[in-house]
């Protein structure tokens, strides 16, 4: 090749390369980007946006996965105040956050122009759940685009066999149903447990990774009257290791011993499979998967597959109650997002009866005239108990330094999982980080005098005499 | 020893050998065997236990890798050819630029004595010395000033900033390979240094480029965190699309394995092509020069 052709060659090669590198340039006239992990809900909200009538109008879905990645994408972008995308499901949870370091739309202001959008579209307590900031305070920063409850699916194949109904009573003097409390559970998870059969009779979620871990356990600790905290007087101390929450943690990790080898190290991927096998006879889960279990392409007991309501649990106090944990997203709009009033006119048909009738065959849809229709509880095997799952929801702090928080737990239930500390000392030595946590983020924590062994008793108690059974 | 026992022994060892070459194969190529194998498995099939050596192969992960079939409308699906095209650009022009510049700057610093040479070496390597992680948030907003956040161009950029250390320090050990005289003997003769550089040193490393260019190419096509964060739907590359691979199954493994094997082929495809000065490259030069 000559000199010249190579020159010739290379300049050329170089325009293409730029040309190449310039961004794509976008059809639609305006965009609106939205974040949320992938999943059949991100896929449900980007078909139903196809319809949406005004068609200069793109709804673009930017992906990310399940976990830390997922928070960090929309908190690098507020850090920098851009507005690469214009609206986020984030986790209840991280409301606090993005409401609180100022990067998040009040939705109030959207209410209160909105000829649609009103809070009373949405059941008061989902819409405190996905959006409310600070708690009780009425200022709205997210609308409840998909709820999700912590449930129970177990094998009716096995627990409705007339000769395992029989061994399980004599074996233990009542008779095999669906638990109501976890010392139920762990009967009838010990008596499912054969692993010379490969079948195990409890499977749930205790890895380190994002809130794996912690959400399960909190569950078990609400259910016996434990408490992460006082949200009036930030004390951590007394509260997150109190003998209610002890025996809450405690009675976890005992599950993991009627799980299969290694379920200590779980994430909702690996429940999912385990289950799909056959190995388990129950598992706690998110109702977010119950459509792919109750899928027989995916699920290989499909049809011997039934979801339930977790169990509460009896604590010390002799008090029953069912506590567990809130899963779901609400839907809030970054503030540096420069087509407000575009996505306000998509919210606006997003959130009509007839759209979110659609979400709601595939995901938890948070629209008060969508979940009182008749129809809802019909669509799917598992939205009946969805709607009884939603009375005994509970969620963590909501407080901007839930991140460091929830990293801290997911330590210590993870050191306490993997047997490297001892519930109590794991408790211990989280409440000890938390209130260093809160103390360096400025908050006064107010010492009270003395904090019963069930906290639960302080704050916002639930406790009751009876067991409240739930069908 | 007679010569049959000889030949007997030298049989055994060589079959020994070869054994033990198929084995350290087998080794090496099982974990990509397996992807390959899995990415047609159905989740079904993929969990099933003992595992399945025979099933009905499962297109849907090249469906969802590639947004056809049933996999059409789904979220995950969009923009998967944009992020295919996304990473050839990215990993090609941040492979070619950081080559180029640091075959250039490696020359320098091999022929040349300046002030703080040394300090700039040292400059040049602590590049690779940080955690992406450490600079991450400065990047971002650095290129949201700049309007290069979710650009290829952007991309691009932190590929060249991220490989030029090691493709200086590289292609600086090629060039301390070539001795001076070749140079000197033809600026004696009457021809540039530029010419003696382009015409007789150059060709003198081109294993040694070729083989740069694989670890930058490697190292642009696999660059994760910076891409997950810097990028958000126009310029995102592959492996960022992949990792959002989680639907309502669960983690979608079928589809996370055939974006993989997807992810191999432009690499191998890579390696293909400059085979010839590859092997001299990785060696830097022990075994010879053509």
């Amino acid at each position: 090749m000559s000199r010249t052709a190579r020159m010739r060659y290379m300049t050329s090669t170089f325009i293409a390369a730029a040309f190449l590198a310039a961004p794509g340039i976008s059809q639609a006239e305006t965009t609106l980007t939205f974040v949320w992990h992938a999943g059949t809900c991100a896929d449900a909200l980007v078909e139903i946006a196809k319809d949406y009538p005004d068609k200069s109008v793109k709804i673009v879905p930017a992906l990310v996965p399940y976990g830390p990645e997922w928070h960090n994408k929309i908190a690098s972008e507020f850090a920098i105040k851009g507005d690469a995308f214009d609206f986020a499901m984030w986790d209840s949870q991280s409301t606090a956050e993005f409401a609180g370091g100022g990067h998040a739309v009040r939705i109030n202001d959207i209410f209160a122009t909105s000829n649609y959008l009103k809070p009373e579209i949405f059941p008061a307590a989902s819409l405190s759940r996905y959006g409310e900031y600070p708690d009780g305070s009425g200022e709205f920063y997210g609308l409840p685009a998909n709820q999700d409850a912590y449930g129970l699916m177990y094998r009716k194949d096995l627990f409705e066999d007339p000769k395992e109904k029989r061994a399980f009573k004599d074996k233990y003097g009542y008779e095999l149903a669906v638990p109501q409390t976890y010392q139920q559970a762990k009967d009838i998870a010990a008596f499912f447990t054969r692993p010379e059969k490969g079948l195990y009779g409890w499977g749930q979620m205790g890895g380190r990774e994002y809130d794996f871990a912690t959400t399960a356990s909190n569950s078990f600790l609400w259910s016996f009257g434990g408490e992460l905290y006082n949200p009036k007087t930030y004390e951590v101390k007394g509260y997150l290791d109190s003998p209610a929450s002890i025996d809450g943690v405690q009675a976890y990790v005992d599950m993991f011993k009627f799980g299969p080898p290694g379920s200590g190290n779980w994430g909702f991927d690996e429940v999912n499979a385990a289950f799909q096998q056959g190995q388990l006879a129950m598992a706690m889960q998110w109702f977010y998967f119950n459509g792919s279990n109750a899928d027989p392409k995916v699920n290989k007991f499909a049809d011997r597959t039934a979801f339930g309501v977790l169990p509460g649990a009896v604590g010390r106090d002799k008090l029953f109650r069912r506590q567990f944990s809130v899963g779901g997203q609400g839907m809030g709009i970054n503030k540096y997002s420069k087509k407000l009033p575009e996505l306000t006119k998509f919210m606006e048909w997003y959130f009509q009866p007839e759209q979110q009738a659609r979400y709601a065959k595939v995901c938890q849809t948070g629209l008060k005239a969508v979940l009182e229709s008749p129809q809802w509880q019909g669509l799917n095997s598992y939205n009946r108990q969805f709607s009884v799952a939603l009375q005994y929801l509970n969620d963590y702090w909501h407080l901007p330094e839930y991140p460091v928080l929830l990293d801290q737990l997911q330590e210590e239930i993870s050191n306490a999982v993997s047997g490297a500390k001892t519930v109590k000392q794991a408790l211990s030595d989280a409440a000890e980080k938390h209130e260093r946590t809160l103390k360096r983020a400025g908050y006064e924590i107010k010492r009270g005098d003395s904090v019963p062994d069930v906290p639960d008793q302080l704050i916002s108690p639930v406790g009751v005499k009876d067991i409240a059974a739930v069908d | 020893m007679s010569r049959s026992r000889q030949s007997g022994i030298d049989l055994a060892a060589r079959w020994f050998f070869l054994a033990l070459l198929a084995v350290y194969t087998l080794y090496n190529l099982g974990p990509i065997l397996w992807l390959l194998i899995s990415s047609f498995k159905s989740r079904m099939d993929l969990f099933s236990m003992p595992p399945k050596l025979i099933f009905t192969p499962d297109f849907s992960g090249y469906e969802s890798v590639f947004g056809i079939g049933s996999a059409k409308n789904s979220a995950s699906a969009y923009g998967v050819f944009d992020a295919l095209t996304n990473s050839v650009i990215v990993s090609t022009a941040g492979t070619a630029l950081a080559v180029f510049l640091g075959t250039l700057a490696g020359y320098v610093c091999s022929r040349f004595n300046f002030i703080g040479k040394g300090d700039f070496m040292f400059f040049v390597l602590s590049t690779r010395m940080l955690p992406p992680v450490a600079v991450l948030v400065f990047y971002h907003l650095m290129f949201a000033e700049l309007g290069l956040a979710d650009t290829r161009l952007g991309l691009i950029l932190v590929a060249v900033f991220a490989n030029i250390g090691l493709a200086t320090w590289i292609m600086k050990g090629f060039f301390d390979g070539v001795p001076k005289e070749v140079e000197q003997i033809a600026i004696v003769s009457g021809y540039t240094r530029m010419y003696a550089f382009l015409h007789l040193v150059l060709p003198m490393v081109k294993g040694g480029i070729a083989a740069t260019a694989g670890f930058c190419f490697i190292f642009a096509w696999n660059e994760f965190a910076f891409a997950s964060i810097l990028t958000t739907t126009a310029a995102k590359t592959l492996p960022v699309k992949i990792s959002a691979a989680s639907g309502a199954t669960g983690i979608e493994w079928t589809q996370i394995c055939a974006a993989g094997v997807v992810l191999i082929i432009p690499v191998l495809v890579f390696f293909y092509l400059i085979r010839k000065h590859l092997l001299m490259g990785m060696t830097f030069g022990v075994l010879g020069r053509r």
